[in-house]
């Protein structure tokens, strides 16, 4: 009998490659969540990635699946207001605390209004395909709430963990400038 | 559907029983559903009939009870609701917008007023119609989609014009209403329905002159952003349907290996795991849920046999494409470049596999039930995918009905339908639907790659310095070769004649005979410049790889060595690499008014760069549009470093000018990713790249300021998905080589430059 292939390593990428959700499993519980201010309750094993809770148990399906390591963003939420990468994070992790997604991001809006940010995207044609989007927009609005009128260099630091394959980056970085106001470096880099 | 498989959540010994029948060599012509044929036998189909709505899970949003529907795209309701059936795929280039546009320029409603929806694929739908490629979208539809609303207008107003007694051409329709000035009196779409129904269909609708154009020709929004940046827009993997399973595909961990012998005993005792299946593609672990495929996978214990290609390998090819003096076919002859002497310059250019990568995994729902087999899957062309699961299941393409949501990126690699066949397979065997989500490095090492290719050039300068002769030689490998579903013709081929073709093409194509393939030249051949003896070939060579179609294909590859080549025939005779083109380019308005635009753009000669900073120029014509780019770049301590880009697209004439500018900036990023880093690399068989650790993607901090200008030359309308993609890499090649003094004549351009770098610290050159 050859030996055993992980799905995601197919052989040449060792280790390295296994996502968390290749662990073993332990045991099914229940996890209590807090998700966009509802009590939401799970029975599932408290190491499977936060990602695949949102998406399949709760049908939370605006958070993206974009590579399972925490290299392309796709999967941003917010934890206690920080974003965190939902495809690395063990959905026992965030018991209790307050998860946001991106189907949660107008909440403290009013009915049907969409966030500045938010709008500032759609005025600026950001969108293109719109996948990595959500991620994209779960990353700037940690950026704006712990730094109101981000500069250029917070924007690179902050943003460059998101990957848009469409290379929607110029618009994403006016958008946030639209958003926020001009930043003392002038805004334009 | 067979007894074996019937049962919604089949035992292990119930599937176990079909896994030796998926044998690789016998799926392929293997009728799954044995009682599909029967069930169906009295059908016929073929003739417009759109028998696959009722079956749909999912029916057109457009099936509203007493509307009027003039043709297939356009419905109005009773209540007023104007909806658009858009047939293309949107996966980010703007069409869904682009048509919204025309269709409500010429049916005289608000951009927001319109519901543009995805149809479902059916038999009313051309086949070329619903494929999307080629940068071909706006060209095609830029008459004929404004056609299909001008009929509905015109008919909402011979309804209003009959029942007022009114002539039609005292009538005119304005934000959905048809109004009677001269009475003072108007009527609302829905309230014309009735009437409009029993109106003659025109046979030449009235379209508008461009200079009537109101929303059209504005920087209109995309209609699909709000969805997009709320969570909303439903992409392929998004999709969920009752009684859904979820699968992960292991895929052979080398080129073509099918599986020898497996132990599943340990993953189908893990919890939700629904079934273990061999499949000619790999192995397939359905469960509940795709958190459980996941961890179950692992624990499949999988011998793989040695493939198609175990000792194939991106370095071995390289060594044979260097060494190979195959002739081949002759692309273009002008001239006679045996006949010209003068000063001669040689080159050897590289490019190397790459893979498509978009944001979205690809992925397929496929639910085989009954008389049919329903997909939804993010694609660029639905009658591939009917076509190609028709084919695995023996029925007919009219029974596969395939849903196309948002698309999370394409680039090319969403035209193959192989997710949506591995959901089908692993359907059939589980007898319920199947969520197919290939994991990133199932993506990555999914193959149809863009060709690796090796290009010789050869240029002779006269005495005054200029270009007198141009000899290009491609080795590639042909796509159209590649190419294995039937699904790429029309249905107005008939079945049989298109299983032949299917069947044929690659023999086809590969004896370099019979079908010319324009591919490995494209971007060589129909050259601007005035360079009076050409001659282009072309030598396709095979290997066990899949290759594609990949963001500007050909031109993503010759456009390269072309004007990387054209700024060293400019250094050779001592020019100014634009000078050099511009005085070629003399004849050919339409490249030299995008080659000044960057050059006046870019302050070209007339401003003093800073230290270290090269420049680099390249044009092209492609897709049916021009485009240049003036790039300038520095090395930082041996990384490259863009600074900025300077970008000038002639399209002809552009639908939404602001989604065109976002197209070129989107290209321009995309091809500096490939530019700089990108490469599929393969040893052994197996492809050395995996997720984006090592399959880099530029990212916000390194992509550099684009500015993009829009010439408007009331041309024909040229494509704009890919044209831009073609010119970047040869103008950061020139910019490096302005910066640095190393010529790059290999892709992608970092490592090269380490190499060139290490090469001249240790002295040679």
């Amino acid at each position: 009998m050859g030996k055993g292939f992980d799905a995601f390593g197919l052989c040449t990428l060792p280790a390295k490659s296994v996502p968390s959700g290749g662990l073993p499993s332990k045991g099914v519980l229940e996890v209590k969540l807090k998700v966009n201010g509802e009590e939401r309750s799970v029975d599932v094993p408290e190491d499977v990635p936060l990602l695949w809770v949102l998406r399949e148990e709760l049908e939370l399906t605006g958070t993206k699946f974009g590579c399972g390591q925490a290299l392309c963003g796709a999967c941003t939420v917010h934890v206690d207001g920080k974003a965190r990468r939902s495809c690395v994070t063990a959905v026992g992790d965030v018991a209790g605390k307050a998860i946001t997604t991106i189907e949660g991001l107008t909440q403290g809006e009013a009915d049907g209004k969409l966030t500045v940010l938010q709008q500032a995207w759609v005025e600026g044609n950001v969108p293109q395909c719109g996948y990595c989007q959500p991620g994209q927009l779960m990353m700037a609005a940690a950026l704006i709430r712990r730094c109101p009128k981000p500069t250029d260099a917070q924007i690179d630091a902050t943003m460059s963990g998101s990957i848009c394959r469409c290379g929607t980056y110029p618009r994403i970085r006016s958008a946030i400038h639209a958003a926020t106001g001009q930043s003392e470096d002038g805004g334009a880099k | 559907m067979s007894e074996a498989t019937q049962d919604p959540a089949s035992s292990p010994e119930a599937s176990k029983a079909i896994v030796p029948l998926l044998r690789r060599g016998r799926v392929a012509r293997r009728r799954f559903l044995l009682g599909m044929l029967a069930g169906t036998a009295g059908l016929t189909i073929y003739g417009g009939v759109r028998a696959s709505a009722d079956e749909a899970r999912v029916p057109d949003p457009n099936d509203v009870e007493g509307a009027f529907r003039p043709n297939i795209y356009i419905t109005v309701t009773p209540d007023d609701r104007v909806l658009y059936g858009f047939p293309k795929a949107e996966m980010g280039q703007g069409t869904m917008t682009g048509f919204a546009m025309l269709v409500a320029e010429e049916l005289e409603v608000g951009l927001d007023e319109l519901e543009v929806f995805f149809p479902i694929a059916s038999k009313e739908y051309d086949a070329l119609e619903t494929a999307t490629g080629g940068s071909t979208s706006i060209v095609t539809g830029f008459v004929p989609v404004r056609q299909a609303a001008a009929a509905a207008r015109m008919m909402l107003i011979a309804a209003a014009a009959e029942r007022w007694g009114v002539a039609p051409d005292s009538l005119h329709a304005k934000a959905g209403r048809v109004l009677d000035d001269a009475n003072d009196r108007s009527a609302s779409y829905g309230e014309l329905v009735e009437a409009a129904k029993q109106q003659r269909v025109p046979e030449a609708p009235v379209i508008k002159s461009k200079q009537d154009f109101k929303l059209v020709g504005t920087p209109a929004r995309r209609i699909d952003s709000a969805p997009k940046v709320t969570g909303e827009a439903q992409f392929g993997i998004d999709v969920v349907v009752p009684n859904m399973t979820r699968a992960v595909m292991i895929h052979p961990p080398r080129i073509g290996a099918a599986v020898v012998s497996l132990d599943d005993s340990k993953a189908r005792e893990m919890p939700g795991v629904v079934d273990v299946v061999i499949t000619p593609r790999g192995v397939g672990v359905v469960a509940e849920k795709y958190w459980q495929a996941m961890r179950a996978a692992p624990a499949v214990e999988i011998e793989w046999d040695e493939g198609t290609g175990p000792s194939f390998g991106t370095e071995n090819l390289r060594a044979e494409l260097a060494a190979r003096t195959d002739e081949g076919h002759v692309a273009e002859d002008e001239g006679d470049v045996d006949a010209v002497s003068g000063t001669v310059l040689e080159a050897e250019y590289e490019t190397p596999y790459l893979s498509h990568s978009p944001m979205e995994p690809m992925n397929a729902v496929a639910d085989v039930r009954g008389d049919v087999c329903e997909i939804w899957t993010g694609n660029q062309g639905p009658s591939a995918i009917q076509e190609a699961a028709a084919n695995q299941l023996g029925c007919d393409r009219i029974q596969v009905i395939v849903h196309t949501p948002y698309l999370g990126g394409a680039f090319g690699r969403r035209s193959h339908p192989e997710a949506a066949i591995e959901a089908v397979w692993l359907s059939e065997a589980v007898g319920r639907p199947v969520q197919v989500i290939w994991s990133r490095e199932n993506d990555t090492r999914g193959h149809r790659y863009r060709p690796q290719s090796h290009n010789r050039i050869k240029g002779t300068l006269d005495a005054s310095g200029e270009l007198a002769a141009l000899e290009f030689h491609a080795q590639s490998q042909s796509i159209f070769a590649s190419l294995d579903a039937g699904g790429l013709f029309p249905p107005v081929i008939p079945p049989r004649l298109r299983k032949w073709l299917a069947g044929n093409l690659s023999r086809l194509f590969d004896s370099n005979t019979l079908l010319a393939d324009t591919i490995p030249t494209e971007g060589a051949t129909h050259l601007g410049y005035a360079i009076p003896n050409r001659r282009v070939s072309y030598a396709n060579f095979h290997t066990p790889v899949v290759v594609s179609w990949w963001r500007s294909v050909g031109y993503s590859i010759n456009t390269y060595v072309v004007e990387a080549f054209m700024d060293e025939l400019a250094h050779a005779a001592e020019q100014d690499p634009y000078e050099f083109r511009r005085a070629m380019l003399q004849d050919s308005p339409r490249w030299l008014g995008v080659l000044e635009a960057v050059a006046e753009m870019s302050e070209w000669g007339e401003r003093e760069l800073p230290e270290g900073v090269g420049r680099g120029i390249a044009v092209c014509f492609a897709f049916g549009s021009y485009c240049a780019h003036v790039i300038d770049a520095h090395v930082d301590e041996g990384t490259i470093v863009v600074d900025q880009v300077y970008s000038a697209l002639d399209c002809g004439y552009a639908v939404n000018p602001d989604l065109v500018v976002s197209q070129v900036e989107g290209s321009v990023i995309f091809a500096l990713t490939a530019a700089l880093w990108g490469e599929i690399t393969m040893k052994d068989g197996a492809v050395e790249q995996g997720n984006f650790d090592t399959y880099r993607m530029m990212r916000m901090h390194e992509a550099p300021k684009i500015e993009v200008r829009l010439l408007s030359s009331e041309e024909d309308i040229g494509g704009v998905g890919e044209p831009a993609v073609a010119p970047v890499a040869p103008a950061l090649a020139n910019a490096l080589f302005m910066a640095t003094g190393h010529r790059l004549r290999r892709l992608p351009l970092q490592p090269e430059l380490d190499r060139a770098r290490a090469r001249a610290d240790q002295g040679g050159k």
